[in-house]
């Protein structure tokens, strides 16, 4: 279980970056922090015939927190997010994710926007990015572009990422007033890819009403799937008088999850539905305890 | 002194926890070459190998396939050959035209480095011409099924029949029948370290010396030999630190003949390291069996009798005889007195992975079927499962007790001594029964649903031919043991340590173990099958206790005294009458050898300090055990907390109880593996779909729990020491207790266990089907 | 280094000593510890980094060996087992380690004591459940973690007895 031969570049700025990936296209593969491609090269499931490593961008380096959005370049590591208090107070769905993907080893050097990118249905970024509308700032040597969650996940470790761009940063909403966010797996053991991972944002007026609810979910099918609740017979109830059981149910009976090793379709339709009436509980709970402080201060 | 039953920490630890030890993998010779084996992606198929791109690569030095190896290295040796396998084969060394499972070895490149030699790997072209595989166990003893062994009549390898009484008019009798269709799924021993080899000629010696990760290199020093068509004695077998054994590195595989053949032709040191990937598909496995058992009882629970047939899943080939197999069909009675027992099973060759003994070694699968039939019984007569357990267990008075049946070392199964219930008592008050019971009932009523599993089981341990041992006093006063039976990390630098320090009365850290070479003692047999504590420390104690007479002999002239007079003390031999009156150990080896040049000055006693013993049990000594767990579930998710398990053990006289527990842990969490997660799973094409550690689950720190154990002894009368073996009591038990726990737990849902692993997805279907099922009238 | 090649000069500081070497572009830094530096006690156990056997520090944050190219190390600071001890013997989570019989056969134990230490620097005063989490990354197949688990919680005794003991002075 040893990489295949390849070349290994690691360009000093973006513009090197950008270079390198004009000229070799789908023959290079970036590397940041490498907890997915080091096993694809182990196992030779992957080849490339260029390894670029983008550690050497200063730029990729950066976390900028601003008032509405949270810009994440690409080196920067999971492990932030566990460690970050100001962080986590931004975007504390991710803070409440970050824990459950693989083990702080793997978390210590795997990027937030690398496991993005690898695109693994399953895992927990890209559910969160998904559920927060994240934006994916996109370089390659013809310009810029951003591409928003929805559109970059395409299928099981697809994204709309063409081989000569680079993702130079992901940008997340931060946490809005009012609104309470969850995240909640089910997983072999802990640190496994989710069975499926369900994330829910609730938000409440004044009053406790509900005023709109999202939730997303990974590991029911190729990519994590959003679904608006917002005009459902949630709004307008207080969350506890919210059908929130056969809302779930409806949402969960039009996944058409797989079965594998590890689960059947049918147990994760049914968990996908437990879960995210656990979440969007959750969620509410947040939102109002978020309102209470609001209202204290 | 006292070392025998202190909680002594280990001699082997400074140099493990400072990254100082010395695994197959850290052995590095100069010139040294590096083989990587190519291995087949078919479950079955006629091949041809074009291995001329392999060749070609820059830094490949040789490519092997079957027709470069010595006639007499191209089948393995079966290394336990038991006549009740009427069928057996070996696999080949490298795939002479056929391959019969995915990963079966077919080349070997050698290579300057791994890199490169894995490379070459992908540049050999192997053409499979498919055949039907063989995969589903109960499909391949039909007349249609194909065979995996074209020169046989069938895929079958042999049928054993056990019994003892007359089963079938003890179930006309019977007032309560129960019968269970049991299936228990593939997994594997998956140690840490995987196995590897390093080989090279001595050329000094005109030798071959191998390196490996065996727990039987007196069985591969015989195999190599025969190889290589070489006298044992120019093959010598070495073991380094070995990280993990658990049975299966108890057996010859294909690249412990193979790599030293290579050293040999090349005349260049090789080494060989299996991946991980490699040590999941191709490192041997165990456990598939399916039983359909019924057991018979009377009003009250006791049991009558047990009868069926179960079917057991061999793979491709018969490396370790019919062992497992036979280990479940002595065993399915346990602790429990079955007077009438007849049980058939069908041993079968299918396309997959051969099987070797893994830790529990067919025992868990015994003491499963036969828990989840008490189980069932109690359900049935509504009879509390501690009660029901207690009315059929062997009293303490009744041991020795004749199981009635022939064991699986020929002689008449006899278990030596015990007091299960005892251990059951112990356990049931360790977890306060009565009470947990109330909790459990009170807490289903707020929806929280917890169960209780109890579980007994014996383990044959400690079985024979020998152990021998060769002991030393050193001119210094220190004392060298050397024996044959390796470590992979049992810690027997420090039990046997600790058994010759009490006998020859000097400190703990005055004994040296060495092992792990066959130039150490002319024989031996094994790390396996929890016998070398006992096997082999018996043979230390009573090399000891000759080293001890003799330092008392020789004291006795020096001291003007007789030997009676004499006690071994603080590394002197020291009058008893008056401890004042001593002389060094140091001093007696130093007579005892002379001076260069002069006369021996002893020479009725001969020159030094050396002895060599052995000791051969009579047959094997039986451990037992009781384990008890709490469980929670989730009936929405159906994840199980194991919120306590209890291990009461009988194993004996301990040496070092520090050790024994960490045995026992650890084969509690091979246990909650083999309940919940451990699963080698194959396609309908024979295609192994669990080749990473991602697809392979085992269990984590976050999964066992935390083991409430104690220990309860009847010493055995077997040997000297009153040992019993305590390396796979920890696992044996586990998989019954948990499902017992959790169907306890979900009896509200009418939830029916009946095979392991289960995940939380399995447990969920499970609960699904019972529930649409179940005659229950909803509230 | 703005040019593909198939080998990379690199400078590594493992365990405070620096090395300049020339490596193949594809060897993983546990390879490169192991083989060029002949620093065995880093162990391989799985090469896709389930197992954690080979876990080291990286400028201080944990990291999979054999998820890591050794080109990616240039300029960094790598600690293994074998810098755990000091000049004043063992690390107390080594001899934790043994005195809590926390290992049977030891191939997995190097990579135990690095996340342990790394935890310990990080968490003074771990409950049972944070450290069976910081540990649930790392396979141990002999010793079923429960004195693993008791080691960790005795060093950070010692640790924080030792550091108030240092306060005090």
């Amino acid at each position: 279980m040893k990489p295949p031969v390849f070349e290994f570049a690691a360009p000093d700025s973006l513009e090197h970056c950008l270079d390198l990936l004009e000229r070799y296209g789908d023959e290079a593969k970036p590397i940041a922090g490498g907890q997915s491609l080091m096993p694809l090269l182990n196992l030779r499931m992957a080849a490339p015939a260029v390894v670029i490593d983008i550690a050497r961008v200063p730029d990729f380096h950066a976390l900028r927190i601003e008032d509405r959005t949270v810009r994440v370049g690409p080196m920067v590591r999971q492990r932030v997010m566990e460690t970050n208090t100001d962080l986590r107070a931004r975007v504390p769905l991710l803070a409440e994710a970050v824990g459950l993907i693989g083990h702080v080893a793997t978390r210590s050097r795997g990027t937030i926007v690398g496991s993005m990118c690898h695109a693994d249905p399953a895992a927990e970024l890209p559910v969160c990015a998904t559920l927060l509308g994240a934006e994916f700032a996109v370089a390659s040597k013809g310009g810029t572009r951003t591409i928003d969650a929805d559109s970059f996940f395409l299928d099981a470790l697809m994204t709309t990422l063409e081989p000569e761009e680079i993702v130079t940063g992901v940008h997340l909403p931060t946490a809005m007033p009012g609104v309470g966010y969850a995240f909640d797996e089910v997983s072999r053991r802990r640190g496994d890819f989710a069975l499926v991972a369900v994330a829910a944002a609730v938000g409440l007026s004044d009053d406790g009403l509900v005023t709109s609810a999202d939730i997303a979910i990974g590991g029911a099918s190729g990519r994590p799937e959003r679904f608006p609740l917002t005009e459902t017979a949630l709004s307008g109830r207080r969350i506890e008088e919210a059908p929130l059981r056969e809302i779930a149910r409806e949402v969960c009976d039009r996944l058409e999850p797989e079965s594998d090793l590890h689960a059947s379709a049918d147990y994760r339709r049914r968990i996908s539905e437990e879960l995210m009436t656990r979440v969007l509980a959750d969620a509410a709970s947040r939102a109002r305890k978020d309102l209470t402080r609001e209202h204290a201060l | 002194m006292g070392q025998f039953g202190k909680r002594q920490v280990r001699a082997e630890d400074d140099r493990l926890i400072t990254g100082r030890g010395c695994y197959i993998d850290d052995i590095t010779l100069p010139n040294m070459a590096h083989i990587v084996v190519v291995r087949s992606q078919a479950a079955h198929a006629r091949i041809t190998v074009d291995t001329s791109d392999a060749r070609a690569l820059d830094g490949v030095i040789a490519v092997f396939t079957a027709e470069d190896l010595p006639e007499a290295a191209r089948i393995l040796p079966d290394c336990h050959p038991n006549p009740a396998l009427t069928n057996p084969r070996g696999p080949s060394v490298l795939a002479n035209g056929l391959v019969r499972y995915v990963g079966e070895p077919i080349a070997a490149i050698v290579a300057e480095n791994r890199y490169i030699a894995e490379d070459a790997a992908e540049l050999v072209q192997v053409d499979y011409e498919t055949e039907a595989a063989v995969i589903d166990l109960e499909k391949a003893l039909t007349k249609q099924s194909a065979r995996v062994h074209e020169d046989l009549p069938s895929n079958l390898a042999a049928l054993i029949n056990i019994a003892t009484g007359n089963a079938d008019s003890a179930f006309a009798k019977a007032h309560c029948v129960v019968k269970e269709r049991l299936e228990i799924q593939r997994g594997a021993g998956q140690a840490m370290e995987t196995r590897g080899v390093v080989a090279h000629w001595n050329r000094f010696e005109d030798r071959m010396v191998v390196w490996n990760v065996s727990q039987v290199p007196y069985v591969h020093r015989t195999a190599i030999a025969n190889a290589l068509g070489l006298p044992e004695r120019q093959v010598q077998v070495q073991n380094p630190d070995v990280g993990g054994g658990f049975g299966y590195k108890g057996l010859t595989y294909t690249e412990d003949i193979l790599v030293p053949v290579v050293a040999r032709q090349l005349d260049r040191p090789v080494k060989w390291i299996e991946d991980r990937r490699e040590h999941l598909i191709a490192s041997y496995h165990e456990r598939t069996q399916i039983h359909e058992l019924e057991m018979a009882t009377t009003e009250d629970g006791t049991i009558l009798g047990i009868r069926g047939r179960f079917y057991h899943d061999t793979g491709a080939y018969t490396p370790w005889g019919p062992v497992v197999p036979l280990l479940t069909a002595v065993n399915i009675p346990g602790p429990y007195r079955v007077p009438n027992y007849a049980v058939q099973c069908d041993i079968v060759y299918t396309n997959t992975t051969p099987v070797a003994p893994v830790r529990g070694a067919g025992r868990p699968q015994a003491c499963y079927v036969t828990e989840r039939l008490l189980d069932r019984v109690g359900k049935e007569l509504g009879i509390d499962p501690a009660a029901l357990r207690k009315r059929n267990l062997i009293t303490a008075e009744e041991y020795p007790y004749d199981v009635g049946f022939i064991s699986r070392d020929g002689t008449r199964r006899t278990y030596d001594s015990g007091n299960v219930p005892a251990l059951l008592d112990r356990a049931l008050e360790i977890l306060d029964y009565d009470n947990t019971l109330a909790d459990c009932a009170k807490l289903r009523t707020e929806g929280r649903y917890r169960g209780i599993g109890i579980a007994c089981c014996v383990e044959d341990t400690g079985l024979g031919p020998f152990e021998e041992v060769g002991m030393s006093i050193e001119a210094d006063g220190s004392v060298t043991v050397r024996m044959g039976t390796p470590s992979q990390g049992q810690g027997q630098k420090t039990s046997f340590a600790q058994v010759a320090a009490d006998i020859l009365g000097v400190p703990f850290d005055k004994v040296k173990v060495l092992t792990g070479n066959t130039d150490l003692v002319r024989y031996s047999i094994g790390t396996f099958a929890s016998r070398a504590g006992v096997v082999t420390g018996s043979a230390v104690s009573i090399a000891a206790n000759q080293l001890k007479e003799r330092a008392c002999a020789i004291g006795a002239v020096l001291l003007q005294t007789s030997p009676e007079e004499l006690d071994l003390k603080d590394g002197k031999v020291v009058l008893k009458a008056d401890e004042t009156r001593s002389i060094d150990l140091a001093q007696i080896v130093h007579t005892s050898l002379g001076e260069s040049g002069n006369p021996l000055p002893l020479p009725d006693f001969g020159p030094g300090m050396s002895t060599t013993a052995s000791f051969s049990p009579p047959t094997n000594t039986f451990a037992t055990g009781c384990h008890a767990a709490l469980v929670e579930v989730d009936p929405a998710t159906c994840k199980v907390e194991i919120l306590r398990y209890i291990a009461v053990e009988d194993f004996g006289n301990l040496i070092n109880p520090l050790i024994v527990d960490g045995q026992v842990i650890g084969g509690v969490s091979l246990g909650v593996g083999n309940t919940f997660f451990e699963k080698a799973v194959y396609d309908s094409e024979g295609q192994i779909l669990t080749g990473t550690f991602m697809d392979y689950l085992v269990a984590t720190s976050m999964d066992v729990p935390r083991v409430e154990i104690d220990h309860l002894s009847t010493p055995s009368p077997l040997n000297p020491l009153g040992m019993k073996g305590a390396g796979q009591g920890g696992t044996i038990p586990v998989p019954a207790v948990i499902s017992s726990a959790v169907e306890n737990a979900l009896e509200p849902f009418g939830v029916h266990l009946c095979a392991v692993p289960f995940s939380e997805s399995d447990l969920f279907q499970n609960l699904r089907n019972d529930d649409s099922k179940s005659t229950r009238k909803s509230a | 280094m703005n040019t593909p090649s198939k080998r990379t000069q690199i400078s590594i500081t493992v365990n405070g000593k620096t090395y300049s070497r020339d490596v193949e572009a594809r060897r993983t830094l546990a390879d490169f510890l192991r083989e060029d530096l002949g620093l065995t006690g880093t162990h391989i156990g799985c090469e896709h980094g389930a197992c954690g056997a080979c876990t080291v520090t990286v400028d201080g944050m944990l990291a999979r060996s054999c998820l890591t190219l050794a080109s990616q190390m240039d300029g960094c600071e790598i600690r293994t087992v074998e810098g755990l001890s000091g000049p004043n013997g063992l690390h107390p989570i080594q001899a934790a380690f043994k005195e809590h019989h926390a290992l049977q056969c030891g191939y997995c134990t190097p990579g135990f004591l690095v996340t342990a230490a790394a935890m310990l620097e990080e968490t003074q005063d771990p409950t049972e459940g944070q450290v069976r989490d910081w540990l649930s990354g790392n396979i141990c197949r002999c010793t079923g973690y429960q004195f693993i688990v008791d080691a960790v919680l005795s060093a950070a005794e010692t640790m924080r007895s030792e550091t108030e003991e240092r306060d005090a002075s």
